[in-house]
């Protein structure tokens, strides 16, 4: 179940390439390449990604076991990525095995997640943002943080964590061919009756990456990708594609 | 981009942006008081504020707290993250969460009781904690500090320090709320020394 | 050559039915087989509710006190149907909130407020209220109105988050998510509503309660709300759905229940909320329902006539309502609140300010310092040493 504030991050991920963006996709600390040359272990997060199902009259049902296995997909494919670079250690925190502290220390770390995600896109990504409410100082100087509390949530002395998180819709069949109907009824109902109507269909898939520096929370590298359709977060093949995406620039260990 | 690039100029220059640097010297004559602002902050402007995304992110704040009395709104990482606000309201004015009024001849103690309870009794905001409640100076005037927190629907931990006192007619405050993790204590100090150079310009105006 | 416009939004009606797969809305209530009959729809709501108990429970709202949970969970059991009882989990926690309200989730966790239980009169009218609740646990209501919902939603694609707590409802915006918003708001169709007063009175009745309660609870609360003019935001406090409870509850007596008698249980309902009703009050005062928090007092001191507690939070509402002679009144009742217990520090408190607003310097400091020394480490001692700077300085 999504609240409003994910909702929103997701919302505003999902318009990011409405437009062509001349910046990189990605935003890096001014820390982040003393920082990058010392990281050589990182700890996976547990992804937290949500797959709804999306039916006819529009509503929107979270379903568990798509969820939990867009999570094994998403963790995998990040495992294969990283043992794809030389230098680099990957281990996963384990949330089943967590104690309750830890646990605790999760939710208020996604908690504050949700609030840093929309405020870096809202204030560093034009699109889906008007130019106006851009702070180009964030930009140049790219400086948020998850807090110090994160420290807890490392295994041993891990020098890094990667936070994951991922939105995905999967259209019924109904859906579907609401799609293909959707501009007929438009049109239609506009020339009967002098209405305009205009289906709102939704959906979509984001995932977002954050590289978290755990001595003090810092975000050394976030990127958002957003995809309008075609992708499935079930599909072990398509998340692959995703993270691959996700994690091109990513700038810790070398691509083998 | 070109295009936006430059409704974006159009935008700054005719001061019709959502979010405006700020530093320095700010009046406020028709609502009677002055402050200096933090070099660096901006400041938010609502009424230019009218992008969707930015409406839904409004209205979960405003579920948090009602901004109607707001004049100034800083933020330096974006309103979620840390707000530093400064405002006045008619001791007259409802509050959104309490039939509980303020009157003018109300002890500060009793004023910070009456906006306790409108935060205690606000039914979008969970886990509310009064940390601090002392007396304090606002601008020369006797008044209260409150330190409290509480959790919203999300989850998400918030602090929150208020100075406010009675001066005529018109309860004014200088606020500051930030998520407890992190960015509360991150801001707090500017927090303080914008409270100090807050000034009221004149008593019992109506 | 195209099909006309009129066809095709036909052809597109039909196909869309055809495609809106929806399950059965309607479901057998569970029975002996218990929980084995739940639908996969059904299941992932559990999860849904089960997230937003979790967050309602960490959420500070619950009122904990464990021999009114013993005695609520007492009655609710004593409500429980024979043939699911040991196969299916059904409990009753309370929410510390000053509204009229009483909710399920599709699981089987029922949630009253202390504002109902507060305005109850006897264990007669709260059995009422959970046979209700229960029903909707027991005959599946949840999943069959959110199946209804779904089956119904506008072809045109309206978005509708059925799982996502987005506060939509309007009237009162809550922690609860979408599950518990349906259950304590927006509530289910007349037939559901029906069907828990029909089978929640016959559950009543099996349980040895007197079902005329029922409808004099529906009276005490729309009673009170008219002279109080109360809005209560919650469904149960609505004057439409209380409209409705009371017409079927009157009908059922009427036709099937009418001259039964049974238990009442006034006397040891009274003494189990009684604690209830001086919290409710004082967070009927934080909201300003002045009235509400005076009904409670009253009705606290009734049974305690001689609690300097209650005389106290009599004190605290003339003193927070403000009107006219309302200072005085509460200086007397500070008064007989130290004269029952005087080494209770509030009400001392209470007349120092009095005093202390009223320009009476010397009563005001020689309260002030009794309150100081019977609560050392008051929250509030800042305030009150500068009052006592501010007395010695003048």
């Amino acid at each position: 179940m999504t609240g409003r504030m994910k909702t929103l991050g997701f919302l505003l991920t999902s318009l990011l390439f409405a437009g062509c963006a001349l910046v990189p996709p990605y935003r890096a600390h001014s820390n982040l390449e003393a920082r990058a040359k010392g990281i050589r272990t990182v700890v996976l997060l547990p992804p937290r990604a949500e797959v709804f199902q999306l039916d006819t009259g529009g509503t929107s049902e979270k379903i568990d076991e798509w969820s939990a296995h867009a999570n094994e997909n998403i963790a995998a494919a990040i495992q294969t990525e990283l043992q794809g670079r030389v230098g680099l250690l990957l281990k996963l925190l384990p949330e089943d095995s967590m104690r309750e502290e830890a646990k605790s220390n999760l939710e208020e770390t996604h908690a504050l997640f949700d609030a840093v995600n929309t405020s870096i896109i809202l204030h560093t990504y034009s699109p889906p943002s008007p130019p106006e409410s851009i702070f180009e100082e964030k930009i140049k100087d790219f400086d948020y943080s998850l807090g110090s509390e994160v420290k807890d949530l490392r295994i041993g002395e891990a020098d890094s964590l990667i936070l994951v998180r991922g939105v995905d819709h999967i259209w019924t069949e109904g859906r579907k061919a609401l799609q293909v109907f959707g501009v007929i009824l438009g049109i239609g109902a506009g020339v009967g009756t002098g209405a305009v109507v205009i289906p709102v269909l939704g959906g979509g898939t984001t995932l977002n990456l954050a590289l978290i520096d755990p001595h003090n929370g810092s975000i050394l590298w976030y990127k958002p990708i957003a995809k309008g359709g075609g992708y499935d977060f079930r599909d072990p093949a398509s998340v692959n594609s995703l993270v691959k995406e996700l994690f091109k620039d990513f700038p810790i260990g070398k691509e083998k | 981009m070109k295009t936006a690039a430059i409704v974006s100029c159009l935008a700054l220059l005719c001061g019709c942006a959502p979010y405006v640097m700020v530093g320095g010297k700010y009046t406020a004559g028709p609502e009677n008081f002055e402050v200096d602002l933090p070099q660096g902050w901006r400041k938010h402007e609502l009424r230019f504020d009218q992008h969707p995304a930015s409406r839904v992110m409004l209205e979960e704040l405003n579920k948090r707290r009602d901004p109607a009395g707001d004049i100034v709104r800083l933020t330096r990482d974006g309103l979620l993250l840390q707000q530093i606000i400064i405002g006045r309201t008619g001791i007259d004015k409802e509050l959104p969460h309490t039939k509980r009024k303020l009157s003018k001849g109300m002890l500060p103690q009793e004023v910070a009781e009456v906006i306790i309870d409108n935060i205690r009794s606000n039914p979008n905001i969970s886990n509310q904690n009064v940390l601090e409640n002392s007396p304090a100076r606002l601008s020369g005037y006797t008044g209260f500090k409150l330190i409290y927190s509480y959790q919203t629907k999300e989850g998400l931990r918030i602090k929150g320090a208020c100075y406010g006192a009675v001066v005529g007619d018109w309860y004014y405050y200088v606020l500051y709320e930030a998520p407890e993790r992190y960015y509360f204590t991150k801001d707090y100090q500017v927090f303080e020394q914008v409270k100090d150079t807050f000034k009221i310009l004149k008593a019992d105006t109506t | 050559m195209s099909m006309p416009i009129k066809n095709r939004i036909g052809l597109a009606f039909l196909i869309l039915l055809a495609l809106n797969a929806c399950a059965t809305t309607s479901l057998s209530p569970f029975g002996k087989e218990g929980l084995l009959s739940l639908e996969e729809d059904e299941k992932r709501l559990w999860i849904r509710s089960e997230e937003e108990q979790k967050k309602l429970h960490n959420s500070g709202y619950l009122y904990e006190d464990s021999a009114l949970l013993s005695f609520i969970s007492n009655v609710t059991e004593r409500l429980i149907p024979e043939e699911i009882k040991g196969r299916v989990s059904i409990q009753t926690r309370v929410i510390k909130n000053p509204h009229v309200n009483a909710f399920t989730f599709p699981n089987g966790r029922i949630y009253i407020h202390t504002g109902f239980l507060a305005k109850m009169e006897n264990e007669a009218q709260l059995a009422t209220v959970l046979a209700h609740e229960m029903t909707h646990f027991i005959n599946r209501h949840t999943i069959q109105q959110v199946r209804r919902v779904r089956g119904t939603a506008s072809f045109l694609g309206t978005l509708q988050v059925i799982a996502a707590p987005a506060g939509v409802y309007g009237l009162a915006p809550l922690l609860l998510g979408a599950v518990g918003v349906m259950a304590a708001v927006s509530g289910y169709s007349k037939e559901l509503e029906t069907e828990a007063d029909r089978v929640g009175f016959d559950l009543l009745v099996k349980a040895g309660y007197d079902p005329a309660e029922a409808v004099k609870l529906i009276e005490h609360v729309q009673k009170h709300a008219e002279e109080e003019k109360i809005e209560e935001p919650f469904l149960f406090g609505s004057h439409p759905y209380l409209q409705d409870r009371k017409g079927n509850y009157v009908q059922l007596l009427q036709s099937e229940y009418g001259g039964k008698g049974g238990d009442k249980g006034a006397e040891r309902f009274t003494r189990m909320i009684h604690p209830i009703l001086l919290d409710n009050a004082a967070m009927d005062l934080s909201m300003g329902r002045f009235n509400s928090a005076k009904d409670a007092i009253d009705r606290f001191l009734q049974n305690e006539p001689g609690s300097a507690k209650g005389h106290y939070y009599l004190g605290e509402f003339h003193r927070k309502r403000g009107q006219e002679s309302d200072a005085q009144t509460a200086e007397k009742l500070y008064l007989l609140a130290v004269q029952h217990d005087p080494s209770y520090a509030d009400p001392h408190k209470g007349l120092g300010l009095l005093y202390l607003k009223w320009g009476q310097k010397e009563k005001a400091r020689e309260s002030l310092e009794r309150y100081l020394s019977f609560a050392p480490h008051a929250e509030d001692k800042a305030y009150i040493e500068q009052y006592l700077q501010e007395i010695a300085n003048r």
